[in-house]
């Protein structure tokens, strides 16, 4: 009876925390555990007091925590972080979560899920007013920055600093694909640090908006969009997959699907995929991709340099592609002669649509009667695409020649 | 920082590759990824331009011929006793006036301010903001 209570006792999360019952007390392990717990406490009340994101934050959240509760095995990192996966032993000896894991390690959820922003996004603004590409564009020069800080810190190799400057693409399915590619260690922290800071756009945009531009150049009233044709929309997400397919063929997980969502959108002959793919499709592999991500948060691979200097890289990244898309937009307002709000610049990094909400609410704050939205939504789908060619350009780049 | 760290960042140990050569490297695919998506999506904003020249202007080009050779190929109207450019004129005052007098009726009856017949003998476009246009972007937005 005695013995039964004892290894009933010793089978609790609690004796397993601290390490009751065996030699191998692990030197503060437990205070480790238990920092995660917390962590993982704090973003449950981010996601649902602050709303941050809470759609995906909150399954994140959720993750960490029950893959840091001792004992559960709902998760084997190292099952992931081989070269080679086997396969067999995840299906025999995985968990819940390793199980759903495979879907973001084979890369099934981020392309998923950009079938859903496909099917949700309107490109129609894009279509009428094509230059905003260029500050798509633009605004994907933090990626590459903290790229570079990233491997110049030395803390980090080429693949992971690529993965780390993709934050500044501010996607996060974007950002998940090219870090289970890249850097699967490292998955957790990013893509906290990535969502985290796309919850916190309307803060960390304002200060670069107002820090680059004139009160004058504040003011300018963008002229009205062309309409454009049923035929136009159709034509637009089949010409994009093409080209871009055709010219950085990785990134066409992404590209692709996006491009397929929008196309069930606007064809006006598929409506019930179109409805599934932004709601109970988008819904479904939301819950997976945000849990099992949230679970590769474990205390061994989360608490250490590197995740600090994975949230400074990845503040540095949003900053400057915001100020990346504010210049691009600045010199086209000056190739144009004064025809573009350089406002709608901040928009160039992809979270779409809170960027572009930024825009038109910095815009009328300085003229009430000035409507930015629908431009600012150019420069903010153009960012969509920009960032996935970007993680296109680092998933094709041969990493093993910089090793 | 400690020292061995500062090594570690500047120098090569354990396989980690010197500043310099790290700074090359990142240098390099700075640069090469930067103008590969500039490439891209300047590419794609010429396919778009195209777009526009066969999906709108052509179109729209088309379409203003054709008004113009139906204007065109449309008999001369006959002249009436009254002068031709005040009769449509009078016209449209006249429904433009009993537009004005419903929406004021129409308003005047829903906030109850005023039960008194009313008749419009004129009116006058206001310069400046146009009201209607801000409300309706006020609703759109």
């Amino acid at each position: 009876m005695l013995e039964s209570i004892g290894n009933f006792l010793e089978s609790t999360g609690i004796a397993k925390l601290f390490g009751l019952g065996s030699n191998t007390i692990e030197d503060w392990s437990w205070l480790k555990t238990i920092i995660m717990l917390v962590i993982s406490f704090a973003l449950v009340y981010l996601a649902i007091v602050k709303k941050f994101e809470p759609l995906l934050l909150l399954p994140i959240a959720i993750g960490m925590m029950l893959t840091n509760l001792p004992g559960g095995g709902l998760f084997h990192l190292d099952f992931f972080i081989q070269e080679h996966i086997d396969f067999g032993q995840v299906l025999h000896d995985g968990g819940l979560l390793d199980l759903l894991y495979l879907g973001v390690k084979l890369g099934i959820y981020p392309s998923l899920i950009f079938i859903g922003i496909g099917a949700m996004t309107d490109f129609t603004p894009l279509i009428s007013n094509p230059k905003s590409l260029l500050i798509g564009a633009g605004a994907q020069l933090g990626v590459f920055v903290a790229f570079f800080l990233a491997l110049a810190s030395g803390f980090f190799t080429a693949p992971e600093a690529a993965a780390i400057g993709i934050i500044g693409g501010a996607d996060g399915p974007t950002a998940i694909l090219v870090t289970k590619t890249l850097a699967p260690k490292l998955l957790g922290a990013i893509a906290i640090a990535a969502y985290s800071y796309m919850a916190l756009i309307p803060m960390i945009q304002p200060p670069f908006m107002k820090l680059f531009t004139t009160d004058k150049e504040r003011k300018i009233k963008m002229t009205a969009l062309r309409p454009v044709s049923q035929l136009e929309k159709i034509l637009f997400p089949i010409v994009v997959t093409c080209v871009v397919g055709l010219i950085i063929p990785d990134a066409l997980p992404l590209i692709g699907c996006l491009m397929f969502g929008n196309l069930l959108n606007v064809c006006g002959v598929c409506d019930r995929l179109s409805k599934t793919a932004q709601n109970e499709l988008m819904n479904i592999v939301t819950i997976f991709l945000g849990i099992t991500v949230g679970a590769t948060a474990s205390a061994d691979n989360f608490l250490d340099i590197q995740t600090i200097l994975i949230i400074v890289c990845g503040l540095a990244a949003f900053c400057v592609s915001t100020c990346g898309g504010l210049l691009t937009a600045k010199v086209m307002n000056i190739i144009t002669g004064g025809k573009i709000n350089p406002l709608i610049g901040s928009a160039g990094v992809s979270a779409v649509p809170m960027a572009a909400r930024v825009s038109q609410k910095v815009g009328q704050e300085y003229d009430p009667s000035n409507f930015l939205l629908m431009h600012a939504m150019g420069p903010n789908v153009a960012g969509v695409i920009g960032s996935a060619v970007a993680a296109g350009v680092f998933l094709s780049w041969d990493w093993a020649s910089m090793l | 920082m400690n020292t061995a760290m500062i090594r570690n960042v500047m120098m090569a140990t354990d396989g980690v590759k010197p500043l310099g050569e790290r700074l090359t490297d990142g240098l390099q695919v700075f640069i090469i990824g930067i103008v590969a998506v500039f490439g891209v999506l300047a590419v794609l904003w010429g396919v778009l331009a195209l777009f526009k020249i066969f999906f709108y202007d052509l179109p729209e080009k088309k379409k203003q011929e054709a008004a113009k050779k139906a204007l065109e190929n449309t008999p001369a109207p006959v002249i009436a006793d009254a002068p031709a450019e005040n009769a449509p004129a009078a016209e449209d005052d006249t429904q433009l006036i009993a537009v004005i007098t419903a929406a004021i009726a129409a308003y005047t009856a829903e906030s109850g301010k005023s039960a008194l017949p009313f008749r419009v003998v004129s009116y006058k476009r206001l310069k400046g903001a146009n009201g209607w246009n801000g409300a309706d972007e006020n609703e759109t937005i």
